[in-house]
């Protein structure tokens, strides 16, 4: 038997768990292109807690849910216009005025290319704020725990083993989703013209294309369709691979966290102040007095060792003298 | 179920006090020091310094700025007009938890030892100091024309004796607040010559340790295993509906926890 056994329930686990869990916000910042899409994402999101701890026999456990939640979600999206070329065209020849003469152009309407940068509208910033509130993140994952000497302490430290996070999806319960993600799409539109002073531009381009509104424009290019839920989680989802960059966020935020943390060298008594003229043959050098304070006596810990059986996670350690 | 269990073994504990004899043997040496007169060059007395005199060297020596010894009173006797020097030192101790097998009861014990007992025995040494002739009758030295009025006996060595005390208990848990204690079942001081004088001095340490010592010895059990885990905003109770918390058996000390959580 080891000098020292501590055993800490599932339930008790659980709520330790939940408690040390919950994060800063944890942001992140990713893009991709596609078609002449620049689609980026930037968003923030922290560990509330956690929720269903199952012991495994051996050094981990299952967590059935650690519990997402958002706080920031914002869309950026480039568009890479397909090149118009304008102009090139003749305003006014020579036989026009004069009959006899060739057909010579005397007056040329300049030839430019409209759309020829390689993001032509952009980035327009959909803000989805509005929309946090039903974006579900199922993540569930298996831990790992085990003692680490670090800094003066023995803690406990949760690796991750490995972490499922289920596909973002978007829980649209009162139909609102569409009505509130085409808003965002027409007043990132409006704020993008207005911003832009050359709008005339955007307008005869946008009537070259043969669309009425840089927001139809912007649906047609997103390919939205009908079902704005579907393109939305499709681009979270598959284009910006969000469940990796959630898994990579969880995994560094879970790897700060300590279950518990025992003093190592272990404290055998308090430190003891003491009046020096109530104690007598100090080992040299004698403190200059008339108070002074001892340290606490410790002992190292040795063979620390933390195992789970069905029910309960068990701590042992020996005391090092 | 619990929340929380924790147990320590009697082994532990054992070591634990062995490495507190050696790094914080002032927790094991009382002693009240004598005199030692220090003297100018001209070998006149110029003042007195503690003599910290007692029956066994501290060995190993503490840590650096450790002290060795704690002090305490010297002690009188009626007729005497000095006080006199002492010192109580425990040699040993040994805990042995349930079932006992590493501490042999004395006979007036009748081991084994019972379920949910620990047995404690302990090495004390005492040593008194000899009060000569001279010391009642001379007059206080004096130089320079000062008395000296000494506050305790010079002596450079003590009648030194050792003895051997055995002592059984069990935990109780009482109110207020699920204090844990101990309570004393038997308590045995081994070879005191005649039995009467044993008995009496028997008598007075029950009287002594159930009267005045173990009242105020309260175990935080509840509370060392949470803060030997770190944990913060929790207050730990004892679980109730099991036979025996804490428990001493198995050769450990066990308690078993509720955790609330703020």
């Amino acid at each position: 038997m080891s000098d020292v056994s501590l055993s800490v329930s599932e339930a008790a686990f659980e709520t330790i768990f939940s408690r040390i869990l919950p994060t800063p916000l944890l942001p992140f910042d990713e893009s991709a292109s596609f078609a002449g899409l620049q689609f980026g994402v930037a968003g923030a999101i922290h560990i509330a807690g956690a929720d269903g701890v199952d012991f495994e026999d051996g050094d981990t456990f299952w967590l059935d849910e650690l519990e997402i939640a958002w706080d920031k979600l914002v869309l950026r999206l480039g568009f890479d216009i397909p090149t118009v070329r304008v102009g090139g065209f003749c305003i006014l020849r020579l036989d026009d005025i004069l009959p006899w003469e060739s057909n010579d152009c005397v007056w040329e309407f300049p030839e430019t290319d409209l759309f020829g940068a390689d993001t032509d509208i952009g980035p327009l910033v959909i803000d989805l704020g509005p929309i946090v509130s039903y974006v579900v993140t199922e993540v569930s994952g298996r831990f790992r725990i085990s003692p680490v000497s670090e800094g003066g302490t023995l803690k406990l430290k949760v690796h991750k083993q490995s972490i499922d996070v289920d596909p973002i999806s978007i829980q649209d319960t009162f139909g609102k989703l569409p009505a509130i993600l085409q808003a965002a799409i027409v007043a990132a539109g409006a704020k993008y013209v207005t911003a832009n002073p050359p709008a005339f531009a955007i307008d005869l381009a946008l009537g070259i294309l043969g669309f009425p509104s840089l927001t139809e424009l912007l649906l047609d290019i997103l390919d939205i369709g009908d079902d704005l839920q579907e393109w939305l989680t499709r681009w979270l989802n598959v284009e910006i691979g969000l469940p990796n960059v959630l898994e990579g966020l969880i995994t560094t935020a879970v790897l700060k966290k300590t279950m518990f943390d025992i003093p190592d060298p272990y404290s055998l008594l308090p430190p003891i102040k003491m009046d020096i003229a109530d104690f007598g043959g100090f080992a040299d050098p004698q403190p200059p007095g008339p108070t002074t304070t001892l340290p606490a006596p410790a002992a190292n810990i040795v063979n620390p060792a933390a195992r789970f059986d069905a029910d309960m996670l068990h701590i042992r350690f020996d005391l090092g003298l | 179920m619990a929340d929380l269990y924790a147990a320590v073994t009697d082994d532990a504990l054992n070591r634990i006090a062995g490495f507190l004899h050696a790094r914080a043997p002032y927790l094991f040496n009382y002693v009240a020091p004598s005199l030692k007169a220090r003297h100018d060059d001209a070998g006149n007395i110029v003042g007195f310094d503690d003599n910290w005199v007692v029956c066994s060297d501290v060995d190993p020596a503490p840590p650096p700025g450790v002290p060795r010894y704690r002090r305490i009173p010297p002690f009188g006797v009626p007729g005497v007009p000095i006080k006199l020097p002492c010192a109580i030192q425990l040699i040993d101790l040994r805990f042995d938890f349930h079932p006992g097998d590493t501490i042999t009861l004395p006979p007036q014990l009748a081991g084994p030892l019972a379920p949910q007992r620990f047995a404690l025995r302990a090495q004390v040494q005492f040593g008194l100091a000899c009060i000569p002739p001279e010391a009642i009758s001379a007059p206080p030295p004096t130089t320079h024309g000062r008395q000296w009025i000494l506050p305790v006996l010079p002596v450079e060595s003590l009648e030194c004796f050792l003895i051997q005390i055995f002592v059984i208990g069990h935990l109780v848990v009482g109110p207020p607040g699920q204090q844990i204690g101990l309570e004393l079942d038997g308590l045995e001081i081994v070879d005191i010559q005649p039995p009467g004088l044993e008995q009496a001095v028997e008598c007075y340490l029950v009287a002594m340790l159930k009267g005045a010592i173990l009242p105020q010895l309260v175990l935080a059990l509840q509370a060392v295993p949470v803060h030997t885990l770190g944990l913060t905003a929790v207050t730990p109770s004892l679980s109730a509906g099991l036979p025996n918390n804490p428990a001493i058996e198995h050769d450990a000390l066990h308690v078993w926890l509720d955790l609330a959580f703020a």
